[in-house]
């Protein structure tokens, strides 16, 4: 379990260092987090989620096709193609005053 | 950082709005050259040379030099004025594209804006007027810009045709107020518009019901308003769109919505939009991925003192965002996780120490 947590350590993103004193672009950024969210999630809060996770959203956003000045986020299909499952869904329950305070509670 | 009198330097097409908007809030010129040197169709858009022409039109002195070939730009701020101000916009994008800057700036100017603006009023790649109204305009009201701010759509106009028109009031203020937003609470209620325009307005009762077969299981508390414009007031298109919003305890908005496309049934596109907000939601904080940029830039211009916000991840846009505000302001984000004994959430707590911006424009008036 200590391996485990240390790893998670190194793993927690420096968003500062990477925003402020990196070159990278936006985009590099957020696809280098995108394989970061997905093994995360194994040892995560959300238990059963694990597989929906992986779905790598960021992956195929590619530079020539984020080419526009444009507020919404382009919707992805696939994406949100797994939120016909139903576990997914229930994961959310917790987000909502109906959801009760369970165990996993994450307002800090 | 630059010194004053010579012009912050930018390249490409790409995050023009915020740079510009940056530029004239913090008064620096502003220079962004290579855009679009590599297209067979080089340089500015119609819709962002409409965007400098709106600028121009609300404020006062601004210089704004076009090269000749359209791929560079020279901007030098003037004072924000405000005051009434009739805009046609291209239909090349939605009135989102123009108004999001303009709610940047609104709060500052000399005298409160009445803006109107014509053209698309919804489409899908900024905000529609409907989260505009529902969504947007909240968010400056966590900073204490809140008496008479308004957004009325007058008439509704779909993508190609447009026809549209909204009104757009914003009161002025002194200074925007420091924001403290740690508590994203828990959702109590959802909000829905589905408009439909030159269709049949079972449409819209369709996509209420689409989304509703999701929705239902969370919260009792879901009211999807049927929103039909008939007439002259629904513009030149036909066209639908669904718009929705969770609240929560705190106060936190999420949105998402969805447009129609040709081919697609308006469950299909209610069901796109109910997941869209589905995904916001689960990716927390208290201020969604299309109001980040907003609502840390007015963090930045609050009074001296400091502002904390709990988001989620940033998108790219924010990422730049935060690196152009620092070059404009110099001002920085601490940014650590929300939870630091779950570094897994995601969830990020930005503080910032705020520039004590005051609007000059006003005091001088």
């Amino acid at each position: 379990a200590a391996e485990a947590f240390t790893s998670r350590q190194n793993r927690a993103k420096d968003w500062m260092k990477l925003i402020y004193a990196s070159s990278l672009s936006p985009e590099a950024i957020l696809a280098d987090d995108s394989t970061r969210d997905s093994s995360n999630n194994q040892d995560g809060e959300d238990g059963g989620d694990e597989a929906f996770f992986q779905v790598k959203s960021k992956a195929p956003a590619g530079e020539a096709e984020e080419d526009e000045d444009r507020t919404k986020e382009r919707v992805d299909e696939e994406d949100l193609r797994k939120w016909e499952d139903d576990e997914l869904l229930e994961s959310l329950r917790r987000c909502f005053i109906t959801g009760g305070s369970g165990g996993d509670e994450d307002t800090g | 950082m630059a010194l004053s009198g010579t012009a912050l330097h930018f390249s490409g097409h790409q995050y023009l709005r915020h740079r510009l908007v940056l530029s004239i809030l913090s008064g620096k010129p502003v220079k962004v050259d290579k855009i679009r040197p590599e297209d067979k169709n080089p340089g500015l858009r119609d819709f962002e040379i409409s965007l400098l022409r709106l600028l121009e039109k609300v404020t006062n002195g601004t210089v704004i030099e076009i090269s000749y070939t359209g791929t560079a730009v020279l901007l030098k701020p003037g004072v924000i004025s405000g005051g009434p101000v009739t805009h046609e916009c291209p239909l090349s994008r939605s009135i989102g594209y123009f108004l999001e800057p303009i709610i940047m700036l609104a709060p500052f100017a000399k005298s409160p804006f009445q803006l109107t603006l014509r053209g698309i009023t919804t489409d899908d790649r900024d905000l529609s007027a409907d989260l505009i109204r529902t969504v947007t305009l909240p968010h400056l009201q966590l900073f204490g810009v809140a008496d008479g701010l308004e957004l009325r759509i007058k008439k509704r106009g779909s993508s190609p045709g447009g026809g549209g028109e909204i009104q757009f009031l914003c009161p002025v203020v002194k200074q925007v107020k420091t924001l403290n937003f740690v508590d994203p609470g828990k959702i109590k209620r959802i909000r829905g518009i589905a408009h439909a325009v030159r269709v049949s307005p079972q449409f819209s009762n369709r996509m209420i019901d689409a989304s509703r077969s999701i929705l239902n299981r969370y919260i009792p508390d879901i009211y999807l308003y049927s929103d039909v414009y008939k007439g002259a007031d629904s513009g030149h298109s036909p066209g639908y769109a669904l718009s929705l919003l969770a609240e929560s305890t705190t106060g936190a908005l999420h949105c998402a919505e969805a447009v129609s496309q040709p081919g697609v049934a308006p469950e299909d596109i209610a069901l796109a939009a109910t997941r869209a907000l589905l995904e916001e939601i689960r990716r927390g904080g208290c201020v969604d991925r299309k109001h980040q940029s907003l609502v840390l830039l007015m963090m930045v211009l609050g009074s001296e003192d400091v502002g904390r916000c709990r988001m989620g991840e940033p998108t790219p846009r924010t990422i730049q965002f935060l690196r152009d505000v620092r070059e404009f302001f110099g001002t920085s984000f601490k940014i650590v996780p929300a939870n630091p004994s779950e570094p897994t959430s995601g969830e990020l707590l930005f503080s910032c120490y705020g520039s004590g911006y005051t609007n000059i424009n006003r005091s001088a008036a």
